[in-house]
């Protein structure tokens, strides 16, 4: 034991149940409460995804459970309603599921333990971004119970339908949108302190991941999910800000009487709105400066998690290491100039929307970069076939659909076409669901020996990854078909027009399926619970993995490491060395010359 | 296998305990910090910009500092009070550098009052704007249609307020004989003509010409004789003027504010005799967000005040 760094981990005082589990400034806590936190929105989120699809499957029927709260409207349910329930699931899936996840569980609790510190930068800021998330959660889910209802503007709230307000001193209800009233304004706060809170852990995750690196943990070794949170980090930091201000420039034309987003002479009925002077498409820009990088902050720290994931069950290095890292880098960058593809229809210049149109198809060449690379790495590896491969093997999959149906929707010429039909939204789920958050399951799956020092149960996790992969096919690929039929999303009641009434089969088909695909996430819960408390012990390292987190104990303590790990090699060695096995982790030192890590 | 690592401690890394660049977290966090912090100036920015170069034209013009009461010697004042915070801040980190640390605590305690000077005169300004209804919502900026109306209602009632109370006012006899004209039903007077007497044939805009003035050339309107007379008048663009205004600088001003919190606990740690040497990242952090704040400053002001 000639370690030159003294343990310092034993030097944490003991702590009360209070600050070990609520008020705890240590980064795994604080990343499994946004992990359950998270999970219990997934389940909101999912609940009024449902709701959406039962209404438009059968949208003259009373809606089950429900129908006591639409007696004024014979049990079935108010379009304004409908509106509610498909901006709802968006907001929540989007600010309350995705980016909390993966920022802010995924991201606090691998980044101490993948680059060998001992804890965040700043641990007292870690906890209050997490804490900064409860008014936001609180503000959200009041908002559904306020007078007139949750915000039902869509989750980009585009005005005028979401901030005209009324003259000052006449109430916050609406006269262009009934439900974008007192819940709009409730959003648009919950949305800020969701930015608040994604800013104080972007800081954090940038200065640890420069300045917190182990001995030995250079640049080129970190693994890919530490790339992909450093890239995304950078992101949130930088387009954050400009959602900020378009949410308080909303919040103020909603409550003091600006007019920020609200052009002259509107008329809504008999009254006509104050004067104007403002623009709608300012909101359209500014909101989509995020929007358009929150995008891939919702997808890369899913690539990276894969990357790792894949490389560990292939038994394989990582084929092209730093052009997977070049490959986000680049996504990242070109996210930045993309905004515009969203608003092709809204009267933007051809010119303009003629270079949105390229830098967005650019985007195709770092996203195929990744997709051949995992390929490469799964090439003539020694596949395991555990339930964290089989989803990140399912995100490669997917993401390839996703991929190519984005690449339809950033041509102009058929963007015009299939805008704000459910090709859209076929496109946004197989990039949201069946990649994002197959990530996030195989993130889940591979991590939660870490996490809670037990095993998940692997036939239950292959079950579950067989049903979801094969329902939401079932829910998502028909979708495109509806959308190249022309059938417009955000409509409640397909019937009222013949030609969409025409696609009713489908839809519930598509309904049915949804129903089963959300019966099957029963399946994980269940096991994730059961696990919990009665899971195979795990030892330290049950995949053999060979990145930092494993050479801590399971859990770690208080402090992670109980030596500062040193760092001698890559992340993603994984071959054949006589006496130790099949990997290479990367604080081993090899006598000798190094093995061929070859790619 | 876990344990290999210890056989093998790597004399190489043994001075460091990590790797990074030679910048304290602190200081990396801050400038991080203010990427974020710029990023959302410039959005606010961004935003004056195109609501300014959008709607307004030549002959409906974006609204001049004298047409929203604002006073330019005012705002360079404040300007110059900020540029010399900066330069004390400055003087406190180099004190403090040199060890001196009365002398540290000493300038801090100037910064702190330049700091409040800039508020208090900000807090002015804001009055004036409060006094004369230059709030978003409550600005006239059209008189035609049912804006016109509310317009001609409004004035009567501030004129004859302006008589009860101000009855030595310079401009009395316009005031009453506008409002003799105005008439008990409002309709005496177009609400352009309403305008033109109150700021004048030479400062009406030109959407907002009367149709036939009854004013010559020589004529002057009631505010050209008594500017601090309370009367409303038509800014065309006058709303958006002042939502623009009031949110970029309310946000410099509640980040002035936020400073001013920092530089009071400083001052409270060394009233209580714990602040030394030690503290000079901490002031070399709050120099950085501070200079901040007032390169904000120096962006606003022109864009506000001068172009």
């Amino acid at each position: 034991m000639s370690v030159a760094h003294p343990a310092e981990v034993h030097a944490h005082p003991e702590m009360n149940f209070l600050s070990k589990y609520f008020f705890s400034q240590d980064h795994k806590v604080i990343g499994i409460q946004f992990l359950f936190t998270s999970l219990i929105f997934l389940v909101v989120g999912g609940g009024l995804a449902l709701l959406v699809r039962v209404q438009l499957a059968w949208p003259h029927a009373e809606i089950p459970l429900l129908s006591w709260m639409f007696q004024d409207n014979g049990g079935r349910m108010p379009e304004s309603f409908y509106n509610m329930l498909f901006s709802m699931h968006a907001s929540v899936m989007i600010f309350f599921v995705i980016i909390p996840v993966l920022a802010g569980a995924f991201g606090n609790f691998t980044i101490p333990l993948m680059i060998g510190a001992k804890d965040m930068a700043f641990p007292v800021l870690n906890m209050l971004s997490y804490w900064f998330m409860w008014p936001a959660f609180v503000l959200i889910l009041s908002s559904f119970f306020v007078e007139g209802g949750g915000p039902a503007a869509g989750w980009t709230s585009y005005p005028t339908l979401s901030s005209v307000a009324m003259p000052a001193g006449e109430g916050l209800q609406s006269p262009a949108a009934p439900n974008s009233g007192h819940g709009q304004v409730l959003w648009l706060l919950a949305l800020t302190f969701v930015g608040i809170s994604s800013m104080l852990g972007s800081v954090n995750y940038i200065t640890t991941i420069i300045n917190m690196r182990a001995p030995g943990m250079t640049l080129y070794r970190m693994p890919m999910t530490i790339w992909a949170m450093f890239i995304t980090a950078i992101l949130q930091a930088f387009a954050l800000p400009v959602l900020t201000v378009a949410l308080i420039l909303q919040t103020l034309d909603k409550t003091i009487g600006t007019t920020f987003f609200l052009p002259d002479g509107l008329t809504f009925g008999n009254w006509i709105t104050g004067p104007g002077g403002g623009q709608t498409l300012l909101w359209q820009h500014l909101f989509w400066f995020y929007s358009h990088p929150a995008v891939y902050i919702m997808i890369l720290p899913s690539m990276g998690m894969v990357s790792d994931i894949i490389s560990t069950f292939a038994r394989r290095p990582l084929f092209g290491y730093r052009a997977m890292i070049y490959s986000i880098a680049g996504i990242a960058g070109l996210g930045f100039i993309v905004w515009g593809h969203h608003m092709f229809q809204s009267g933007m210049d051809p010119r303009l929307g003629t270079g949105f149109m390229i830098a967005t198809i650019m985007i195709a060449l770092p996203s195929a970069i990744k997709v051949f690379n995992w390929l490469g790495t799964i090439f003539h590896g020694n596949i395991q076939y555990t339930a964290a491969m089989l989803f990140a093997l399912g995100f490669v999959a997917l993401f390839i659909i996703g991929g190519l149906s984005g690449i339809f929707m950033a041509a102009t010429p058929v963007d015009i076409f299939i805008h704000d039909t459910y090709f859209i939204v076929a496109h946004i789920h197989y990039v949201l669901f069946t990649s994002s958050i197959f990530g996030i399951f195989a993130g889940i799956y591979y991590w939660f020996p870490k996490m809670f020092a037990r095993q998940m149960n692997e036939f239950w996790g292959r079950v579950h990854f067989g049903l979801t992969f094969v329902l939401a096919n079932c829910v998502f690929f028909p979708m495109h078909i509806l959308g190249v039929g022309g059938l417009r999303r955000r409509i409640p009641d397909i019937t009222a027009s013949p030609r969409e009434a025409a696609f009713m089969p489908l839809n519930q088909f598509i309904t049915i399926s949804a129903l089963v695909l959300g019966a099957v996430q029963i399946i994980f819960v269940i096991n994730f619970f059961y696990s919990l408390f009665r899971g195979k012990p795990a030892g330290r390292n049950p995949w053999n993995s060979n990145t930092l987190e494993w050479s801590a104990p399971s859990p770690p303590p208080h402090g992670n490491f109980e030596t500062v790990p040193i760092v001698f090699r890559g992340p993603y060695e994984y071959v054949e060395v006589e006496g130790h096995g099949d990997h290479l982790p990367q604080t081993l030192k090899l006598e000798g010359p190094a093995p061929t890590a070859g790619h | 296998m876990e344990h290999a690592k210890l056989e093998h401690p790597a004399p190489e890394h043994e001075s460091k305990a990590h790797m990074g660049i030679p910048l304290p977290n602190g200081k990396l966090a801050m400038w991080l910090f203010l990427v974020t912090e710029i990023m959302f100036f410039t959005a606010l920015i961004g935003v004056y910009i195109i609501i300014r170069n959008g709607q307004p034209t030549v002959r409906q013009p974006w609204p001049t500092p004298h047409d929203v009461h604002l006073v330019e010697w005012i705002g360079a004042f404040n300007t110059f009070v900020l540029i010399c915070s900066s330069l004390t801040v400055v003087l406190a980190h180099w004190s403090l550098h040199t060890k001196n640390v009365r002398r540290a605590i000493l300038y801090i305690g100037v910064t702190l009052a330049l700091g409040c000077v800039f508020l208090v005169v900000k807090a002015f300004e804001y009055n004036s704007k409060f006094a004369h209804e230059i709030l978003p919502g409550r600005i006239f900026e059209k008189l035609d249609g049912p804006y016109g109306a509310k317009f001609v209602r409004h004035v009567a009632a501030q004129l004859q307020e302006i008589e009860e109370h101000h009855p030595n006012s310079k401009a009395i006899g316009q005031v009453k004989k506008l409002r003799e004209e105005i008439g008990e039903t409002f309709s005496g007077l177009s609400p352009k003509q309403v305008n033109e007497r109150i700021v004048g044939p030479h400062h009406v805009k030109d959407c907002d010409k009367p149709e036939r003035s009854f004013m010559t050339e020589n004529d002057k309107g009631i505010l050209e004789i008594d500017p601090d007379l309370h009367l409303s008048y038509s800014i065309p663009f006058g709303n958006m003027w002042a939502s623009c205004y009031f949110a970029m600088t309310g946000f410099h001003a509640l980040h002035v504010f936020g400073g001013l919190v920092v530089f009071t606990v400083i001052l409270v740690l060394a009233w209580r005799g714990l602040f030394g040497v030690h503290h000079e990242l901490m002031i070399e952090l709050t120099g950085l967000y501070w200079h901040f704040v007032d390169i904000v400053w120096i962006f606003l002001f022109p864009l506000l005040y001068l172009v």
